[in-house]
This record gives structure tokens, C-alpha cells and sequence, in this order.
């Protein structure tokens, strides 16, 4: 009992920092039919550059600042000179992604060295609180919580903000938020800045819960938050949210009782997705 | 009579197609102006070109004294017109309110005024407040799509075939109300069906093929029955 | 003219007698074996041409198809203890891989063309690590060493021409394809999918025509670099071998097949030359990183790579003085 309590936990966390991840590729591709293939390197971008604020400073929350600050403004930056002359041009916005993946990845690589890094946590959430007799680490249920928050806090600005209200019609019909009035591209820019900051936002905390960092975490994380994305139906917010514990979940329990298929399961997981229901399990029908 | 829009001689395209070759448009401001014409003959796209939405290549598009053609969409619309699609883009997922909300511009004592107006005419939209608006009937779409274009200080609203899909009775509703926003702004309407238009209609300009073929007023078209039979099908 | 002079088969044919000569007048093992890796690297190239170049899919799982070639060829020479069924291994290898590539695009194809290529992306993921926890059959991180072949592909200039020969066929092969009503029909869904559709063509079954091609041609180029490198380890299926067949097409020129080949030799060439200033500068290590902003320029600035932006090149001079200017602006679309 205590052990598919404890499992589930992990498993949460772990999906809510896939979470973190999944929203912001979710809502760029809902609202521009942009898939961001450098979300990934934008997430470990993230993930060093607080590692090594943390490292020089000893503030964790400078750490998070910094990191997120590095996702946000890589992702201005990308939407701003590589994805916005292509709006429109799918196959072109693909393969730009996919190449700034390349240079974004090979650049930690020069600036961080290829090497595994280190990721202690903080000392605050160090340790362990005992939840049903059963030791659980602090980090986790910061983890939880922080998803939470951010989960609550996205959900607030979705459903109750005119900026929400602009996202979620651009999501629909872009063309006639703009004959409304409204300039899309500003919003544009800064969903994806916004979902940029997001992931990168996640890395840092997800680094110390990982424990380290390496330069390929970005595209694994990646692959994950796309599992997610299919599984939740593409540019749905809700559905990103369950489909991530839910990969979350399922990838803890694997990684306990069957290591080796833990991404293999996932994998097949989204595959019957695509079967049953290609537009995912929350999605609509386009 | 003052002109509150002109179209001179605009040329739109299409990827390769040459979808409009020369359209021009005159409307003078608190009249109801038609746009008439077979199908594909290029009506939609003149309101989307005035709109920016598919940008005229050449040509001249003048509304209120300036020059709007080279504006982006949002900026048209902040000039003060509003658009109701052919397809009256009702955003689905959003709700009555919110569709709404995410047309008004400036939440003034004007704009509540025009709120309040514009839902008295379409007491439907009152009910289905709360109601997304992928549950609506195409009739109360039209509706929400022609209250969220005036609910703006819109000096002039694009209508594009609002009786396309609905029952006789709502399109004589939904005619009704033109007639009513009629004296509050400047209204473009494009239509397919002469006979529903006729009743509403104060000039007239009948597209053919991507130009302006014809120009007169409601009454000059009503009695011509070559022009009629030629650009509008209508025979006998 | 000039366009058909460079798109003429005597330019082609000089190039191919050249490289024939080559092994007869004092060319290095080394620059060879060079060379044998571009041909090979080259049929993979085209192979993702076809995909990309010609039916407008962006995959990148591309890597499935080679490292499924690559796997079945270094299993089955491994396991059947005789070089000499080579072809047997080659056949079983081309219809394994015919099969992944039917089932990954009966799976993938169904939805809308960007989920395409994150699913595959995915999907590769998944053959990586099979083929790295699958031990027993894989060999694991250990890959499957010293894989006996068959004498002739042993032996330099042999493989050599072997090679050469294979790059020579599939090209013939491909060009083929490309060229007959099927890909006409691949073009007019690269150029706009719904037009296809409205045309009566049924689009999901001609990208899955496209597709098992693909992957089988891909597969054999992946059976060859078993050949050659007599070993095969989990590199064949990661990201990095997809990310060559992209840089190789996107480099050379989608939608021509000789951009991939260009492409393959430019990528091995100058991968070598700076992998080996790696001693001037430490950054020369990160070689992919100058791949990667060449590569973005190239989709940014020069959309039909190197082979298609110099056929434009010559084709606009050479009509410059036929048409007016006006007439030029209107270049063919092409897949980006």
C-alpha cells in the first residue's frame, strides 16, 4: 500500500514536471501550428544556466530566475527571427526548429562541457517527511507543489483573463482574433516566450530532482512532453495536465518494476492513442 | 452625403490566382451597400482585402479620408470596422460572454450603451450568455458574430452573406436587424440571395469575374431586368 | 540550357568516369574508404529525399529505417555463420524494414503532417533503446562486433565499386520513381495535399507508398554500412544518423536526389577536415554546431540548398534574356 503510495507521489512529480514542459509546446502549437522542436534545448538551456547561478551564488531562487529569464528570452528570440518570417510555412518551421535544436544542444556542450554535471539540491529541501510510515523526500512535494501552482496559476490565466480569452480564440481561428482587433503576433511572441519561460522554469527545479544534468536531458524531456502532448490532444491545456501525470505515473511505476520499457511504454501508450483516437484522449476534432 | 469608404480599382491575389482584377466600391456613410454577384465572383474576398486579411497587391482602399491598404488586419479593425465573417467566426470554445469580451476594445460607457442595444435586438444571445459558442444554432452565431462587430465604436461593419445556412424566418430576422444597426453605423452587405438583399439594400454594386461590372442604386437594379438576368441569375 | 546541361546525364556520366578512374591512379585507402562512406551515406540522403524532397513528409525517424537495415544485416550475417548469404540477410532486411516502415506510417500518416514528425521522432527514441537493452539479440551498448562478410566486400577497391555501384542503381532506381506518374503524384501531394485529395488520389496510400520505399531504401544503405564498417552499434538508430540524412538533403538541395549525394559528400568531407582542426581549437570537436548554423542559414535564406539554388542561378541567367524580369519573380514552389 505504502509503496504504490509513494510510487504514485513520484509519479506526480515527475508528471508535473513534464508538465511544465508539455504546456508551453501544447499552446504554441495550438495557437500558431508551431512545433517547437527546440523546446527541449530551451528546457536544458534552463536547467545549466540556473545550475550554474546556483553554483556561484548558492540562491536557488536566483537559480530559478536566471533559468527562466535564459528560456524567455531564448524563446523571444526565436519567435522573433526564426519562426515569424515562416508563419504559415510548416515544413520551414519544423526544420528551423530542428536545427536550432542541433546548435542550441552542441552549445551547452561548449559552454557546460559534454560531461554529466552534478545538481545538489537546495539545502532547505533537503530530506524527508514521513507520509503513510514511509519516508518521502521534501524536494518531491516542492516539486508537486510548485507544479500545482503553476498548473493552478496557467489554468487562472487561461479561463479568466482577456489574454486567455485571446489565447484560447487564437487557438481556434487566429485570422479572426486579428479582424477583431487584436494583433496576434504580439500575443503570439509572447505565448512563446511565455512557454519558453515555462519549460525552462521546470528545468531548474527539475534539476535537482533529476540530480543532474547532461546535455541530451533536453531531448528526452522533449520526447516526453510530446508523448504527453499526443495522449492529451494537441493545444489542449487540460489535456496536457492529465496526460503528463499520467505519463508521469506510468513512467515511475515502469522505472520500479520494469526499467527497461519505461520510455517503451509511453511510446506504445501514445501509439494507441494515435489508434483509437488520433486527436487524443481530451482533444477536439479539427 | 459624405463617402465613408472607397475601393479603387484593387487587385488581390490569391497564391497564383488572380482572384480580384479591378473592384471599386463607393459607400456612403448610413446606407446599407450591397454587394451582389455570382459565386466566385469575388465578394468575399474584397471584404477580406478591405480588412487586410488576403492584402490587395494594387489599388487603393480609402476609409474615412486614409489610406488603409497597406494596414494590418488589427489595425483596420482599429480604425473602426468591424467584420462579420462568411463563416461568422464564432469562436467555439469561448463563451457567449467571452466572445464578447474579447471583442470589445474599450469597455466605456459608449460601448456598454451599444452592449446593451445590440442584446436587446438579439434577446437570444442574452439567454445563451453562458453557452460556448460551439453550441449555438447558426441563426444565434449570426447573431453573436453581428453584435461583436458593433459592439465597437465600428463606423462601418462588413457583413458577408449572413442569410447563407439559415431558415427563411431567421435570415427575415436576421434582415430586420440590418435595418436597425442601419441607423446607428455604415453597413457593407454581400449577398448571394437578391431577393432577401433587395429588402435592405440602399446602393448597389455588382460584382463579375473580379471586377466591378455594375453600380446603381437599389431601386435602378430592381427595375433592370437585362442586368439582373446577366450578373445575377435571375430570370423572368 | 545551362539547367540541362547541369541536369544533363553526360555531367553525370563524366562524374561517374571520374570516380571509377579514381582507384587506378594512386588514390589513397583512406580517401577511399572516404568515398565508400559517401556512396553509401549518399543512397541513405536520397532515400530521406524522397520523403522529404518529393512527398513533402518530414520525418525524423529516419535513422529507424537505416539502423533496421543496418541491425538485420549484422544479425543475420552474425547468426547464419556463412558471409557468403549475404543477399539472403539483404532480402530479409529490405522486407523487415518494409514492414516498420508500412506499420510506422499506417500509425503516423493518419494525422495531421507536423505530429508526423514528432512521432517519429519518438518512435526512433524507442528503436534506440530496444536496440540498446535488447542485448541478447543487439549486443547491447556493445553493438554487434566483427561481422564476417563475403571476400569482395572486404577487399578496398572491390567495396569500392560495390559501393559506387549501389550509389550508381539506386540513383537510377530513384530518379525512376520520382520521375513516373507515382511520383508525379507524390509531387502534387508535396505541392498541396487537399488538391491531391479533391483529385480522387488517395493521399494516405501514395505517402505510404513513399514512405515503404524510403525505408527500404534506406534499410539496404544501412545493410551496407554494416558491410563496410563490419560492426553496428546503437549510433545507427540515434538521433545523429537522423540529423545526417536531414542536413545531407537540406544542404545539398531537397527534391533533386543528386542534392543528397552532394550533400553526403560535403557532410563527410568537411566533418573530417573538422573533426581534425579539433587539435587548433577544442570548439572544432562541436563540428555539428557549424552543421547546424549552416544549415538553419540554408532553410532561412537558400530554401533549395546548394543544387537547387544554382540551377536557379543558371536557369535566371540564361532566360534573363527571353523573358522580362517580372516573369522570373514567379519561381517554381518547392517544399519549403
Amino acid at each position: 500500500m505504502s509503496l504504490t503510495v509513494n510510487l504514485l507521489l513520484n509519479g506526480v512529480a515527475l508528471g508535473m514536471l513534464i508538465f511544465l514542459i508539455a504546456v508551453g509546446l501544447t499552446l504554441i502549437f495550438g495557437l500558431m501550428g508551431v512545433l517547437n522542436f527546440a523546446h527541449g534545448a530551451i528546457f536544458a538551456w534552463g536547467a545549466y544556466v540556473g545550475w550554474a547561478v546556483y553554483g556561484a551564488t548558492g540562491s536557488f531562487i536566483l537559480a530559478i530566475l536566471a533559468g527562466t529569464a535564459t528560456g524567455f528570452v531564448l524563446g523571444f528570440v526565436m519567435e522573433r527571427f526564426f519562426i515569424r518570417p515562416f508563419y504559415g510555412n510548416h515544413v520551414a518551421q519544423i526544420l528551423l526548429t530542428l536545427g536550432l535544436m542541433i546548435v542550441l544542444t552542441e552549445g551547452i556542450k561548449i559552454f557546460f562541457g559534454p560531461n554529466i554535471l552534478g545538481f545538489d539540491k537546495p539545502e532547505l529541501l533537503q530530506g524527508v517527511v514521513t507520509i503513510l510510515q514511509d519516508p518521502f523526500p521534501v524536494y518531491r512535494i516542492f516539486t508537486i507543489g510548485v507544479g500545482a501552482l503553476v498548473l493552478i496559476g496557467v489554468h487562472y490565466l487561461l479561463s479568466r483573463t482577456k489574454y486567455g480569452i485571446i489565447i484560447r480564440a487564437g487557438v481556434q481561428d487566429p485570422e479572426m482574433v486579428q479582424a477583431l482587433g487584436i494583433d496576434v503576433r504580439k500575443v503570439f511572441a509572447l505565448v512563446f516566450a511565455f512557454g519558453a519561460g515555462l519549460a525552462s522554469f521546470g528545468a531548474v527545479i527539475a534539476g535537482p530532482s533529476f540530480g543532474s544534468l547532461h546535455p541530451e536531458i533536453g531531448m528526452q524531456n522533449q520526447l516526453a512532453a510530446f508523448i504527453v502532448i499526443v495522449i492529451g490532444g494537441i493545444g489542449n491545456f487540460v489535456g496536457a495536465a492529465i496526460g503528463a501525470v499520467l505519463v508521469g505515473i506510468t513512467q515511475t511505476l515502469m522505472a520500479y518494476y520494469l526499467p527497461e520499457a519505461a520510455l517503451a511504454v509511453n511510446v506504445a501508450l501514445m501509439a494507441l492513442v494515435l489508434i483509437l483516437k488520433p486527436e487524443g484522449l481530451f482533444g477536439l476534432r479539427r | 452625403m459624405t463617402t465613408l469608404l472607397t475601393v479603387k480599382g484593387i487587385q488581390t491575389f490569391i497564391g497564383q490566382y488572380h482572384i480580384l482584377q479591378g473592384v471599386d466600391l463607393e459607400v456612403e456613410q448610413g446606407r446599407v451597400t450591397l454587394i451582389l454577384g455570382r459565386n466566385g465572383a469575388g465578394k468575399t474576398t474584397t471584404l477580406r482585402s478591405i480588412m487586410g486579411l488576403t492584402p490587395a497587391k494594387q489599388g487603393q482602399i480609402v476609409f474615412d479620408g486614409e489610406e488603409i491598404q497597406t494596414l494590418k488586419p488589427h489595425l483596420i479593425a482599429q480604425k473602426g470596422i468591424g467584420y462579420v465573417p462568411e463563416d461568422q467566426g464564432v469562436f467555439s470554445d469561448l463563451t457567449v460572454e467571452e466572445n464578447m469580451k474579447l471583442a470589445i476594445r474599450k469597455l466605456d460607457d459608449a460601448t456598454r450603451a451599444r452592449q446593451d442595444f445590440v442584446l436587446d435586438l438579439f434577446p437570444d444571445l442574452k439567454i445563451a450568455w453562458k453557452r460556448k459558442g460551439g453550441n449555438l444554432s447558426g441563426g444565434q452565431k449570426q447573431m453573436l458574430s453581428i453584435a461583436r462587430a458593433f459592439v465597437n465604436d465600428n463606423r462601418l461593419l462588413l457583413i458577408d452573406e449572413p442569410s447563407k445556412g439559415l431558415a427563411p424566418i431567421v435570415v427575415e430576422k436576421v434582415m430586420e436587424s440590418i435595418l436597425e444597426l442601419k441607423k446607428r453605423t455604415t453597413i457593407v452587405l454581400v449577398e448571394q440571395n437578391f431577393l432577401m438583399a433587395s429588402g435592405v439594400g440602399d446602393d448597389v454594386f455588382i460584382l463579375d469575374d473580379g471586377h466591378t461590372v455594375y453600380r446603381g442604386s437599389m431601386a435602378d437594379v430592381r427595375s433592370d431586368e437585362a442586368v439582373k438576368k446577366k450578373y445575377l441569375g435571375i430570370g423572368l | 540550357m545551362r539547367e540541362r546541361i547541369f541536369n544533363n546525364k553526360w555531367l553525370l556520366a563524366a562524374v561517374l568516369v571520374l570516380l571509377a578512374i579514381l582507384p587506378f591512379v594512386g588514390t589513397s585507402q583512406f580517401l577511399m574508404l572516404m568515398l565508400i562512406q559517401v556512396f553509401i551515406l549518399a543512397v541513405y540522403g536520397m532515400s530521406y529525399d524522397l520523403l522529404l524532397g518529393y512527398t513533402g513528409i518530414v520525418s525524423f525517424g529516419h535513422a529507424i529505417f537505416f539502423g533496421t537495415g543496418a541491425y538485420s544485416v549484422g544479425i543475420l550475417l552474425t547468426k547464419m555463420e556463412n558471409p557468403n548469404l549475404l543477399f539472403v540477410a539483404f532480402l530479409i532486411a529490405i522486407v523487415f524494414s518494409a514492414v516498420v516502415a508500412l506499420l510506422l506510417g499506417v500509425l503516423s500518416l493518419r494525422v495531421k503532417d507536423v505530429y508526423f514528425s514528432m512521432i517519429t521522432l519518438a518512435f526512433a527514441e524507442l528503436f534506440f533503446i530496444v536496440a540498446e537493452k535488447w542485448s541478447s539479440l543487439t549486443g547491447g551498448n556493445d553493438g554487434i562486433p566483427y561481422i564476417r562478410v563475403p571476400e569482395l566486400f572486404r577487399e578496398r577497391v572491390s567495396l569500392y565499386f560495390i559501393a559506387l555501384g549501389f550509389l550508381v542503381v539506386m540513383f537510377l532506381f530513384l530518379r525512376r520513381v520520382v520521375d513516373s506518374p507515382l511520383g508525379r503524384v507524390l509531387q502534387a501531394i508535396r505541392e498541396n495535399e487537399r488538391r491531391a485529395e479533391s483529385l480522387g488520389y488517395n493521399v494516405l496510400q501514395y505517402k505510404l507508398v513513399s514512405i515503404v520505399i524510403s525505408g527500404m531504401v534506406a534499410a539496404m544503405a544501412g545493410g551496407m554500412w554494416a558491410v563496410l564498417q563490419r560492426y553496428v552499434s546503437t549510433t545507427v538508430f540515434s538521433l545523429d544518423q537522423t540529423i545526417s540524412a536531414l542536413l545531407m538533403t537540406i544542404i545539398g538541395g531537397v527534391g533533386t536526389l543528386t542534392g543528397a549525394i552532394l550533400g553526403a559528400g560535403v557532410i563527410t568531407f568537411a566533418n573530417e577536415w573538422l573533426s581534425s582542426l579539433a587539435s587548433v581549437h577544442p570548439i572544432f570537436e562541436r563540428w555539428l554546431i557549424f552543421f547546424g548554423i549552416i544549415y538553419i542559414v540554408i532553410v532561412m535564406y537558400f530554401p533549395k540548398g546548394i543544387i537547387g539554388t544554382i540551377r536557379d542561378k543558371w536557369a535566371r541567367s540564361s532566360e534573363r534574356g527571353k523573358r522580362d524580369a517580372a516573369q522570373t519573380d514567379q519561381r517554381g514552389k518547392s517544399v519549403l
